[in-house]
């Protein structure tokens, strides 16, 4: 795995555990009244957010995995492609 | 070799990618700890930033897939690069537009059941809504199952054209028709500089990661067609 490969892998791995546990931590801050200054504290509100946030990002990453594979599916076809040109060649 | 050479010709570049990764966190920092709890709704207010953050992408978007299919129809639906590109831009677009939509179409219904007290009403910017994220999901299965076809991918480019009046009527329906829908950025509902910042961070955030996706989308796409390409020439001179 080459050096750009790993700070991808990094980068990705902390940008999943920052956007997935952000709003929970968050809430659970808010929960034990060290969080939010303003405003009312709502129990059932605090489960939609985490909801809405972990559905947005559940979205995103399936997209994202979606791409992923498109990309293996590509690089296979043009491994096989290369192998083709070859043969022609010779 | 041709196919390697394209590979970095539409793509967006790790930058993007990093700036898009950056203002996202940017975002989520400006909207759980900058923005203050808003005071009627609570804390289910949060919905709103991204929300409407993904519902104004998704009518970018689907507004740049109608345009390019409009360029497609235009210039008739040739081989050449130009339509092409067109042609890519649309598929990549519109399937960012559909992945946005689906967001919206979730996380509408949790922030509505706190807000209004129920997941879904037939209010005319939400039927609109739900109508063009159809459409657009319509417009990807005709793409799936033509493939190459420049007739299928004529007729797609027509249907993408027609979700453009629908984008245009979901931007002033509660104008014209009411609904519950609220109007908060349009009447200066934004008025506390924290929320009025996570907000358009949030917007930002959204438009610089779909972005990203989509112009990868569009670099597979020229990349796929390119190679099936080659492959047609290949089986061409093998049959000679």
């Amino acid at each position: 795995m080459n050096i750009f490969k790993t700070i991808s892998a990094i980068f990705a791995w902390v940008f999943a555990w920052v956007v997935f546990c952000l709003p929970a931590t968050v809430l659970a801050q808010n929960a034990t009244g060290q969080g939010w200054r303003e405003g009312q504290e709502q129990i059932q509100g605090d489960t939609m957010v985490v909801a809405a946030y972990m559905a947005l990002w559940l979205i995103l990453l399936l997209f994202v995995l979606r791409i992923a594979s498109r990309q293996r599916t590509l690089k296979a076809d043009i491994l096989e492609l290369k192998k083709k040109i070859q043969k022609e060649e010779q | 070799m041709k196919s390697d050479k394209a590979i970095g010709k539409f793509g967006p570049g790790p930058l993007l990618a990093i700036l898009a990764t950056a203002a996202v966190l940017i975002a989520l920092y400006a909207v759980f700890f900058i923005a203050p709890v808003e005071a009627t709704m609570g804390i289910v207010q949060k919905i709103f930033y991204f929300h409407v953050g993904c519902a104004i992408n998704m009518m970018v978007f689907f507004s740049l897939c109608g345009i390019c299919g409009l360029i497609y129809l235009i210039m008739g639906g040739s081989r050449g690069r130009v339509a092409s590109f067109v042609d890519a831009l649309g598929v990549a677009t519109a399937e960012v537009g559909v992945t946005l939509g689906a967001v919206v179409l979730v996380t509408g219904p949790i922030w509505a059941r706190k807000a209004w007290g129920t997941w879904w009403t037939w209010e005319p910017r939400l039927t609109l809504a739900l109508l063009v994220f159809l459409l657009f999901l319509a417009y990807l299965a005709l793409r799936a199952f033509t493939g190459s076809e420049r007739f299928g991918r004529s007729v797609a480019a027509g249907l993408a054209v027609v979700g453009l009046p629908a984008l245009y009527f979901i931007h002033f329906a509660v104008q014209r028709w009411g609904g519950a829908h609220p109007q908060v950025v349009y009447k200066g509902g934004l008025t506390v500089p924290g929320m009025k910042l996570a907000f358009f961070l949030s917007v930002l955030a959204v438009m610089l990661v779909s972005a990203t996706l989509a112009l990868i989308r569009t670099q597979q796409e020229l990349q796929a067609r390119l190679v099936d390409d080659m492959f047609l020439k290949l089986d061409a001179e093998e049959w000679k």
